[in-house]
Parts: C-alpha cells; sequence; structure tokens
C-alpha cells in the first residue's frame, strides 16, 4: 500500500506567474512520456517480474514518479493560481481555462487527455524494462525540451532535478537488465524461448 | 574520476552476446552530504551528468 | 469551520533538512536494489535513516504532523491544517 508524507520530493517552485509555461509543463503531468504515464508503467510491469530486484526496483522507482507526479503538479499549480482570467485569456492556457479553469488535469501540452495507452506492460521482463530505458531516456529529453522553453531560475532548478532522476533511473533499469540475463542463464528452463 | 567511471565498460569477463543491450555497473565510492545531493537530483557524484543548453543529449 | 483554521507555523530550514535526508534514502534504496550486497551503502543507509526519523519527530513535536499515523496525535485535528506541500514557498 501507499503512505503520503505531507512534503515534497523537491521543494518545487517558480519565481513568477506564468501560464503559458503552465501549458507546457503539464505535458509531464499527463502527456506520454510524462510522470503519470511512468509511474503506471512500473507499478503495473512490476507483478510478473521474475528476480526480486526488478520486482523491487519497479515498486520504488514507480512510487517515486507519483512525487515527480506531485513535483509537476505543484509547478503548474504555481504558474497560474491567482492569475485572473482576463490575463489567462491572453495565454496558451487559455483552452485548457475554458475545459477545467485553474485545476491540474492530467493532459499533454495539446490538451489530449491522459490515457494508458501511452506505455505498455509484457509478462517478458526483457520487452518491459528496455521499454523502461527508452521511456527515462524520451522523459529526459522532454525535461531537455522545457528547460529550453523557460528562463525562470526557481522553474529550471525543478525541471533539472528531474531530468537528473531521468539518468538514475535509466542507470538501475540498466543494472536489471544485466541481473535479468544472467537469470536466463541460470534457468534455462524458464524462458523456452531464449 | 566520474569520466572515467562512466565510460568503463561491463564488468570484466561479462559474456557479451549480439542484440543485447548493455549499461556499465556502477560501483559505489562516495556521495555529496543530504542538501548538496538534493540540489543536483543525485547521490552519487560519478552519476551528475547536467543539461548543457545547445548540447541536447549529450551527458 | 475549517476555513477558520489557522495554518501551522512552518520551519522550512528543518522541513528542507527533513527533504534533503529523505532523497538520500530514495538514493540509497534504489542502489541497494541492484547492489543488495553493499556493506558501504548499507551504513550511509542505516546512519542517515536514523537522522531522519529523529529530525521527523522534532518536527511533528513542534510543528505539524507529516505523517497522518503521528502517534502523538491531538485534537484539533492537525493532519489537515495548510499549508499543503504544493502550497509552500521554498525560495527563502
Amino acid at each position: 500500500m501507499w503512505e503520503y508524507k505531507k512534503f515534497l520530493e523537491f521543494p518545487a517552485d517558480v519565481t513568477r506567474k506564468d501560464p503559458d509555461l503552465a501549458a507546457l509543463i503539464v505535458t509531464q503531468f499527463g502527456g506520454p512520456d510524462g510522470e503519470l504515464s511512468a509511474s503506471l508503467r512500473y507499478l503495473s510491469q512490476m507483478y510478473t517480474m521474475p528476480i526480486p530486484e526488478a520486482k523491487a526496483t519497479l515498486n520504488n522507482i514507480g512510487t517515486e514518479e507519483l512525487a515527480h507526479f506531485e513535483i509537476i503538479g505543484t509547478l503548474v499549480y504555481k504558474l497560474v493560481s491567482g492569475v485572473p482570467a482576463d490575463v489567462i485569456k491572453q495565454t496558451r492556457f487559455a483552452p485548457h481555462y475554458a475545459k477545467w479553469g485553474r485545476a491540474n488535469f492530467p493532459e499533454d501540452s495539446s490538451g489530449n487527455p491522459f490515457m494508458s495507452a501511452f506505455f505498455a506492460s509484457h509478462e517478458d521482463p526483457i520487452a518491459s524494462i528496455t521499454e523502461d530505458l527508452a521511456a527515462e531516456q524520451k522523459a529526459r529529453a522532454v525535461y531537455e525540451y522545457l528547460l529550453d522553453m523557460t528562463d525562470d531560475p526557481a522553474v529550471i532548478d525543478t525541471l533539472a532535478f528531474l531530468r537528473q532522476r531521468e539518468i538514475i533511473h535509466f542507470q538501475r533499469f540498466g543494472e536489471i537488465l544485466d541481473l535479468l540475463y544472467d537469470f536466463q542463464e541460470k534457468h534455462p528452463d524458464k524462458y523456452p524461448c531464449f | 574520476m566520474p569520466e572515467k567511471e562512466s565510460q568503463r565498460m561491463p564488468e570484466p569477463g561479462r559474456r557479451m552476446r549480439l542484440a543485447h543491450a548493455y549499461i556499465p555497473w556502477q560501483h559505489f565510492k562516495n556521495s555529496y552530504p543530504p542538501a548538496e545531493a538534493l540540489r543536483r537530483g543525485t547521490l552519487f557524484p560519478e552519476l551528475y551528468m547536467p543539461y548543457r543548453p545547445g548540447r541536447r543529449g549529450y551527458y | 469551520m475549517t476555513g477558520r483554521r489557522r495554518p501551522d507555523n512552518i520551519n522550512l530550514p528543518l522541513l528542507k533538512d527533513i527533504m534533503a535526508h529523505n532523497f538520500v534514502n530514495v538514493e540509497a534504496v534504489l542502489f541497494l536494489n541492484t547492489h543488495p550486497d553493499s556493506q558501504e551503502m548499507l551504513e550511509l543507509h542505516n546512519r542517515n535513516a536514523e537522522r531522519y526519523h529523529r529530525l521527523v519527530d522534532e518536527y511533528q513535536k513542534n510543528y505539524g504532523p507529516l505523517y497522518s499515523n503521528y502517534p502523538d496525535a491531538e485534537l484539533p485535528w492537525r493532519w489537515i491544517n495548510d499549508p499543503w506541500p504544493w502550497e509552500i514557498d521554498y525560495r527563502r
């Protein structure tokens, strides 16, 4: 089960209101390579992993991604909270406001709602962990696109933190892949297809 | 030396096969103090690879 | 009536120290999951966890609960108090 700690993983902040930037960053809240997608991917894949290291790693990284979902939610919330409607009207955030007001909704930067078709969950552990390595790279790339879109130093600190986490997760999934190869060699009976 | 570590190949003697992906294993050496680790987004100096604008994908 | 509750006074430096030690735990756990025989990392993990729990105890005694199962909870129930994590200005 999960238990909430009443603090953020990282002190996410902004130095000024910026609804235009909120409309872009929301893609890491509910877009294809976003944090919700990452979390549900890993927390779906963990059940059928053949080795304990893989179950633990997917459980812990899936949990951390939920904390990142909260960090992105915090950025979007802070970028738009208290901004008057007639200011929002002039920004890229206006279509979101027309549907949801200033509430957070998991969607990409074009307003497409979140869907689980963004990720896969295979019984074949090599297929899943290789997908996870790709997912970490795609998320790293998106954080670099977003870093190119802002000069707000507090937002940059937060996005740079999340980007660095993708690199750590990639390293851990790479180590899991190696452990899976070892497991396959020792248990060829469990892998008739190899 | 962080750069050397990041370029090291998988374990010596590791049987490497075609059409398989391999990532070098990390060996723990030292760590940042807690506040600095949080600021950088990692506990490990050898894995700290910040984005340099204009150098996307190179880390 | 809840709207009239006064927000908790937070201790930002202590809260940031807790966040830092929580983060060291996140990193140590991920490392140990793929290196379950690392004596050095185990020692770092245990040392950090002890410090984390001492800081959390100090915070919860003086500034408000960080866990809803805080064992010395009192009335009025403080878990619901503002500020929530997304409402705090961390730039000070």
